[in-house]
C-alpha cells in the first residue's frame, strides 16, 4: 500500500482500491466517494482520540500524539477563544485542517485524500512530515490511513462490494452513476441560501 | 421494519432520490452545520475579528477601557477577556447567548437568546447595573457602534465556512450512497 507524500504544496495519499479491495471500481464513483469518506472519518476519529500514525515504516505503525502541548500556545487568545481544552491533543483549533481534508481526486480504481487548501496542506505538512528540518510545530503525525485500517474499512464495505458486483453490466453502472450525479448536483445547488433575515 | 431487497436498477434510482430527501432534512446533519457556525461565530467574536476574518472590531476608548477593568474587579471574567480587548467580552454572557434554531425545512437561523442578563456587579458593595437589559439590546447596542457580531453576507464573504459546510454536507451524502449500496 502506497504511504503518504508530503511536500509543502501537496500533502496526500493514494489508495489503490482494486488492490485492497479486490474488485475492479471503475464506473463506481459513488462507491469510490463513499469508501473515501470511511477513509476521512477513520483519520478524523483516530485523531480525536488523540492517537496518530507514523509512516516511516511499512503500512503504518500506531502512535500517540506528542504532548503536551507548549505554554505559548495554551496561552495564547486562540486557544482560548476556540475553547481547546489543554489536555487533549486532537490536532484541532479551528477544526478548518481535520475538516477541509477530502477526497481530492479518484480515477478508476483509486482514490486520493488530502487538501485542495493551500493553507490547510501546509498546517498538515508541519505536524506529518517525517522531515522536520523547515517545519515549525512538534511532529504529531496523524495523516494517513494504515493498511490495519483499510483493512477494517473493507469489512464495513462488505454488502456494498456485492451489490456493486450484482451492477455488472456497463450500461445500468453509467445510468447508475449519471443519476447520483445529478442528484448531488441538485442537492449542493440547493444547500446554502443565505438571507439576512 | 421490513426490509426490502433491491433487484431492479429503478427500484435502486428510487430509493436513492428517498435517500437525498432524507439527507436534505436530516436533523443530524443539519444540527452539525448549526452548531459548526455557531461556534464558529463565538470564537470569531471573542477573536474581535469578523466572521470572514479580515480587520477587527473598533478599538476601544480610554472610558470603555476603564469600566471594562473596574468591572473585572467585582465580575468574573471570560478566559479571553483583557480590559484593552476589542471582543464585546467581559464575563461571556452575550456570546454563550449565540444559538442556532432548526427552522425546518433544511433552514437554520442563527441569532442571540433574548434572554435578561445577569446583571453586572458594579461597586465592592454588590451593587448590581440598573436598568439590567436582554441580550438583544446588548446587541443593539453593540451594533450601533460598530461593532457587527455575525451576519448572513459575512458568512457568504467567508469562503472557508461554506467549504466546511459543503464538506459536511458531502459527508452525509457519501454515506447515504453506502447505505443505498448495501441495500
Amino acid at each position: 500500500m502506497a504511504k503518504p507524500k508530503f511536500s509543502q504544496t501537496r500533502v496526500e495519499q493514494t489508495i489503490n482500491l482494486k488492490d485492497e479491495f479486490g474488485i475492479d471500481f471503475k464506473g463506481f464513483k459513488s462507491l469510490r466517494e463513499a469508501i473515501g469518506e470511511a477513509v476521512l472519518n477513520q483519520i478524523r476519529t483516530r485523531t480525536a482520540r488523540g492517537d496518530g500514525m507514523n509512516f516511516r515504516g511499512i503500512g503504518g505503525t500506531p502512535t500517540k500524539l506528542k504532548k503536551p502541548y507548549s505554554d505559548e500556545y495554551i496561552e495564547n487568545l486562540d486557544f482560548k477563544a476556540f475553547g481547546k481544552s489543554r489536555g487533549r491533543i486532537n490536532m484541532t483549533l479551528t477544526g478548518d485542517m481535520l475538516g477541509l481534508m477530502d477526497v481530492k481526486k479518484q480515477t478508476g480504481n483509486s482514490i486520493t485524500i488530502g487538501w485542495d487548501d493551500a493553507e490547510q496542506n501546509a498546517k498538515a505538512y508541519n505536524h506529518s512530515s517525517p522531515v522536520r528540518s523547515n517545519t515549525t510545530v512538534p511532529y504529531r503525525p496523524f495523516f494517513g490511513v494504515s493498511k490495519k485500517e483499510l483493512t477494517k474499512i473493507k469489512k464495513q464495505f462488505g454488502k456494498e462490494i456485492k451489490s456493486a458486483m450484482r451492477l455488472k453490466d456497463d450500461g445500468k453502472k453509467k445510468a447508475f452513476e449519471e443519476r447520483v450525479a445529478k442528484l448531488l448536483t441538485i442537492f449542493k445547488d440547493k444547500l446554502v441560501d443565505v438571507n439576512d433575515g | 421494519m421490513a426490509r426490502v431487497k433491491i433487484h431492479g436498477l429503478g427500484a435502486v434510482q428510487k430509493k436513492i432520490e428517498e435517500t437525498f430527501d432524507r439527507v436534505k432534512s436530516s436533523r443530524q446533519m443539519n444540527n452539525e452545520i448549526g452548531m459548526f457556525v455557531q461556534e464558529r461565530i463565538k470564537a470569531q467574536i471573542r477573536r474581535g475579528k469578523p466572521l470572514n476574518d479580515t480587520g477587527k472590531f473598533p478599538k476601544l476608548g480610554k472610558g470603555t477601557v476603564k469600566w471594562r477593568r473596574k468591572l473585572a474587579e467585582f465580575n468574573k471574567t471570560h478566559a479571553v477577556f483583557k480590559d484593552v480587548r476589542s471582543n464585546t467580552t467581559i464575563t461571556g454572557q452575550l456570546v454563550n447567548a449565540i444559538k442556532y434554531l432548526l427552522e425546518g425545512q433544511g433552514i437554520i437561523s442563527i441569532g442571540v437568546k433574548n434572554n435578561r442578563r445577569v446583571p453586572y456587579v458594579i461597586d465592592k458593595n454588590g451593587k448590581l447595573e440598573k436598568p439590567v437589559l436582554t441580550n438583544l439590546e446588548v446587541q443593539t447596542n453593540l451594533k450601533q457602534l460598530g461593532f457587527i457580531l455575525y451576519t448572513a453576507k459575512g458568512l457568504d464573504k467567508a469562503p472557508i465556512i461554506g467549504k466546511r459546510i459543503n464538506n459536511i454536507v458531502k459527508k452525509y451524502i457519501r454515506r447515504a450512497i453506502k447505505v443505498n449500496f448495501g441495500s
